[in-house]
């Protein structure tokens, strides 16, 4: 008896809802739901160099590119003594006097070989 | 979200959603958990407005911690269940010296047919003999036989062990056939 009596309990059809209820607890639920996190829409345009710099990486990467431009002209400058050996000067030889004083140079024996490096 | 496109998902699965400002999420919540937490409610109090009230407060409760929501750590039925009966607990004591006959009369349907009829007596019959036991001997026979909840959900709802709660079932189902012994051939239940 026990067993049919909690059976018809289970289906007792007077447990529905009244919709009022239903009503008031949405009506709470609604007012204490915590509002969705703002996200960040802006579709705001970057300038080109802005977009360069993250590409490369940011500003650390462009602080590195910036020391290793300015070592490599440093080295280029100064090794010009190793294959010439009055500096830049001598680039002005070349433009003023020609293949004369660049003769004079590879006869002094002044260059320095290739085998020599 | 189609109304029911969420069936398959947990119900800690929508409150994390809900609380994550999902408004399918409240509607489907408020759906699913207002029906069980307003008929527990009604069975362990007997009285369908102190229900409402209780089930009301009771998933107020849940939309507030929602936020706070440790996942994994209890299901939000039990955690409901809990609450419901500690509300219901509160209200029993409150009410206690009240004689059983004070206790609202099972409403009455509207004219239906004759089995139907005697199912609800019957369904109210269950209730009156219900009102009639301890409170924790009425909720875990409720939570046991009218909810379908095994026994260490039981435990879990009521924080006590499982060895207490088949004692409070068994206890409760004596109680319940010895209230109702006399109603058998009322009830329509006939010794064969």
């Amino acid at each position: 008896m026990l067993d049919d009596l909690f059976a018809a309990a289970c289906d007792d059809s007077r447990q529905e809802v009244p919709p009022e209820l239903l009503a008031r607890v949405l009506s709470d639920a609604e007012t204490h739901q915590p509002k969705p996190a703002s996200v960040e829409t802006s579709l705001e345009r970057r300038g080109r160099w802005q977009q360069f710099v993250a590409v490369i990486g940011g500003w650390p990467s462009l602080t590195g590119l910036a020391a290793a431009t300015v070592a490599g002209v440093w080295i280029g400058f100064s090794a010009t003594t190793t294959l010439l050996p009055y500096g830049l000067s001598s680039l002005e030889t070349f433009t003023g006097q020609g293949a004369e004083t660049y003769l004079t140079y590879y006869t002094a024996g002044e260059f320095i070989e290739d085998e020599d490096l | 979200m189609p109304f029911d496109a969420d069936k398959d998902i947990s119900d800690e699965a929508l409150l994390v959603l809900y609380a994550n400002g999902d408004g399918a999420a409240a509607r489907q919540l408020t759906l699913r958990l207002t029906p069980r937490v307003f008929g527990h409610a009604k069975r362990l109090l007997g009285d369908p407005s102190e229900a409402e009230d209780v089930a009301q407060e009771a998933l107020l409760r849940l939309w507030k911690i929602a936020p706070d929501w440790r996942q994994g750590e209890a299901q939000v039925t039990t955690w409901l269940y809990r609450v419901v009966a500690n509300l219901c607990t509160d209200r029993l004591r409150k009410r206690r010296g009240v004689a059983l006959e004070a206790v609202p009369e099972p409403e009455d349907g509207a004219a239906s047919a004759a089995d139907q009829m005697q199912d609800r007596a019957r369904v109210d019959a269950l209730q009156a003999a219900l009102a009639t036991l301890p409170e924790r001997q009425r909720q875990a026979v409720v939570l046991r036989h009218i909810e379908g909840f095994q026994n260490p959900e039981i435990a879990e709802v009521m924080e006590i062990s499982v060895e207490a709660v088949e004692s409070l079932t068994a206890r409760g189902k004596r109680a319940l056939a010895a209230a109702l012994a006399g109603r058998r051939e009322e009830l329509g239940y006939h010794d064969d």
